[in-house]
């Protein structure tokens, strides 16, 4: 799984951080945290789950039979937690430095800027 | 919604439908789990899968295919990795052997006559020990090293028996191992155990037939053009046995003995008329020659050819049954 995580990817570690989801779960908690903006479709989901599984950041938790359908929880490993983590890491400097040079923008007396805009304050 | 709504069963039916394209391997792990997060997914009286839900499904199954393939793929370089340098060993311990009873009268087959081709000899095997260890030991950098350094000087060898089948085969066995992908050669613990008994396997064993072939076709050259010896089925003779051990080990859990024991029944009886056909005064009729010459070779090919489409078939149903682990 290559790093800068795509960001299904990243939500999918991201739903999993709390408790352990089966399929369909995912994809409601991602559509959640990303503000319904990643709608994930089934072949999508199984594909990363697939290869998130391969790398040993997500792991089987338990199976279920409900209304006769089988349903499979997926946990976050420590790999998986530790690979998230440091994305979070990296997706905060990239922010921040943003933010920052936004701010110097707003600063200088641009329009459109970080800050509130001029007139306002 | 009501119980005799018929729109869930054709629904269901349609993702069913959908989910076909994956391959067979990977529905038996994950079509029951797949379908139950479709139907759940799926809008209160929905009757057809949508265009996006397709569309992500066929991708889905062509990415499953390509993984597929590619695990195959992997794999059988592996499997195929492990015999090819035992089976080289056991051809260059047999070349030493057969040299030590060089002008005992028991063949004519390989004999060196200058010093260079004794040094030329050293330094391949020297060489291709060193890949032998680097693949036990999970080196794939070094075993792809000394494997094209133990091709270079193969041509350097001595001729053996007038043939040049010694370079070919210390070649070839360089150059697929030069192939084999750096991550089919970084095996794991429990894969080093297996590779090291295929090897040791595989290596005397190949070692007694080149040495039994070689033996049985003395004076070879009083018998010349159905001459047997060494070069010209030491290498068919070790990758058949290679393939069928490999086979065999593979099989072990599957049960699947019957087509293990038949490989073996056929194998065994293409060795067996080679030697036969050999005994034969020259010049023997051409019906004799089809039927000791082209059976073995048919023979041969046959068991290569389901040898190596069983590993290939049990190594891409593992690499799938692996994530349910």
């Amino acid at each position: 799984m290559p790093i800068p995580l795509r960001e299904p990817t990243f939500f999918i570690l991201t739903a999993l951080t709390t408790e352990p989801l089966h399929g369909y779960g995912i994809v409601r908690t991602v559509a959640e945290l990303s503000g319904d903006r990643v709608r994930l479709q089934a072949g999508t989901l199984y594909g990363a789950l697939d290869r998130l599984k391969e790398d040993g950041w997500i792991e089987l938790d338990r199976e279920d039979v409900v209304d006769g359908r089988l349903r499979r929880y997926y946990r976050l490993t420590d790999t998986g937690a530790g690979v998230l983590a440091s994305e979070t890491v990296r997706l905060r400097a990239n922010a921040d430095a943003a933010t920052a040079g936004l701010r110097a923008r707003a600063a200088r007396g641009g329009s459109g800027g970080f800050g509130p805009a001029p007139g306002l304050a | 919604m009501t119980l005799s709504d018929p729109a869930p069963d054709r629904l269901e039916h349609a993702y069913r439908k959908l989910l076909r394209w994956y391959p067979a391997a990977y529905r038996a792990d994950r079509e029951q789990e797949m379908l139950g997060t479709l139907c759940e997914m799926a809008r209160p009286g929905q009757v057809r899968p949508t265009a996006r839900e397709r569309a992500s499904l066929v991708h889905g199954a062509a990415r499953a295919h390509l993984r597929g393939a590619g695990d195959g793929i992997r794999g059988a370089t592996a499997a195929a990795a492990v015999p090819t340098a035992a089976l080289v060993t056991g051809y260059l311990v047999a070349l030493y052997v057969l040299l030590a009873f060089d002008g005992l009268g028991l063949t004519d087959a390989v004999h060196i006559e200058s010093p260079w081709g004794h040094l030329a000899l050293a330094v391949t095997t020297t060489l291709w020990g060193g890949v032998v260890v680097s693949v036990l030991r999970g080196r794939a950098r070094s075993a792809k090293l000394l494997a094209a350094g133990a091709a270079l000087t193969a041509p350097f060898l001595p001729v053996a028996g007038a043939s040049w089948d010694a370079h070919i085969t210390v070649a070839i066995g360089g150059l697929l191992l030069l192939l084999t992908p750096t991550t089919a050669l970084q095996l794991g613990k429990r894969e080093r155990l297996t590779a090291g008994l295929v090897a040791a396997s595989i290596a005397p064993i190949s070692v007694v037939f080149a040495i039994l072939t070689t033996a049985t076709s003395v004076p070879a050259r009083s018998r010349h053009p159905f001459t047997m010896d060494l070069d010209l089925l030491a290498l068919p003779i070790g990758m058949t046995v290679a393939l069928v051990a490999t086979t065999g080990l593979l099989l072990h859990r599957t049960g699947r003995r019957s087509l293990l024991t038949a490989l073996l029944i056929v194998s065994a009886t293409a060795y067996t008329l080679e030697p036969i056909h050999d005994l034969l005064p020259r010049g023997s009729f051409l019906a004799a020659a089809v039927l000791f010459r082209l059976l073995p070779d048919v023979a041969l090919a046959a068991v290569a050819f389901t040898a190596t489409t069983t590993a290939l078939r049990h190594l891409r149903l593992r690499s799938f049954t692996r994530f349910t682990a």
